[in-house]
């Protein structure tokens, strides 16, 4: 019963995340929410840790002045009590160039009275990172690498 | 109560990275699972995607031959029925250089009956990579995801 419930509030506040409608994904969670997408805060600024549900209304329109569409598909979802993790596959369009980047993003969600209370997220933030620069990095730093790890 | 199949494949991949000891865990995986780790194949090989068996088992010989687990703590699980997905941080030392290297993933498994069918990683890459290297990798600020 209480699983249902999360999932459907969860299903809600994604739904309404990437449709922008940030009054309804607000609603969504808790006045406290505490959310940490863990990737790298120098490139990404308006990532990192993040508190109260305030947060939700500023990354809903940080992503709309970067990208103009925004799509979301469900790949894997497990709930579990009070806790969902699911699999996000995003495709982004950015504004500034009209090309659409892809990531695959892993999304922990636990939540209080049916409620999102604590978000934590993560991607493949290099892949990520070549995509909105529209350029190979692996040539610069794969031989580098492959030498550390033989050092 | 019936152990979820994730801790077994768990204590069984662990054993085989670890010890090199692979008879545990070639019983837990599905003959045609499918098995994929996001990150730069180019700078490490033994990401990316295989499919079957045997395929999986030489992946984790490679990984096995490259790091050594030292340490992990499951900050967050989810077990369901057939499935389960954990965030989890790991401490790793690079084999060849003796280099530490410390990385959060997820995973997301699927199960049929107590084996792994399909399991995907995501990782944290660009730490990985800044962490491998040394140094920070130094690039103009960038948008928000």
């Amino acid at each position: 019963m209480t699983e249902d419930l999360n999932r459907q509030s969860l299903l809600k506040f994604l739904d309404a995340f990437y449709a922008g409608d940030a009054e309804t994904a607000t609603a969504c969670c808790d006045e406290a929410i505490d959310s940490i997408t863990y990737a790298p805060i120098e490139l990404f600024p308006h990532l990192g840790h993040k508190h109260g549900n305030g947060w939700v209304t500023e990354a809903i329109r940080t992503q709309q002045q970067r990208y103009s569409s925004r799509k979301y598909d469900l790949k894997f979802m497990a709930v579990d009590g009070d806790k969902i993790a699911t699999m996000q596959f995003l495709s982004l369009r950015k504004h500034d160039d009209d090309r659409v980047v892809h990531l695959e993003s892993a999304e922990f969600f636990t939540f209080r009275a049916g409620l999102i209370l604590m978000h934590r997220s993560f991607f493949d933030s290099f892949d990520f990172v070549q995509q909105l620069l529209g350029r190979d990095l692996t040539d610069s730093f794969a031989a580098s690498v492959r030498d550390t790890l033989r050092r | 109560m019936t152990e979820h199949s994730l801790w077994r494949f768990s204590r069984a991949l662990h054993r085989a990275i670890n010890e090199r000891h692979y008879a545990d865990l070639s019983g837990l995986i599905d003959d045609d699972v499918d098995w994929t780790v996001y990150g730069p194949i180019d700078m490490f090989p033994f990401l990316g995607a295989r499919r079957g068996k045997a395929a999986v088992l030489e992946v984790i010989r490679q990984i096995a031959e490259n790091v050594r687990i030292h340490r992990f703590d499951r900050e967050s699980v989810m077990l369901a029925e057939d499935s389960a997905a954990s965030m989890m941080r790991y401490s790793l030392t690079a084999l060849d250089s003796n280099k530490p290297v410390s990385l959060r993933l997820a995973h997301f498994a699927k199960f049929r009956a107590g084996r792994l069918t399909s399991i995907r990683v995501l990782i944290d890459t660009f730490d990985l990579v800044e962490q491998t290297l040394g140094r920070a990798i130094h690039l103009p600020k960038m948008v928000a995801v």
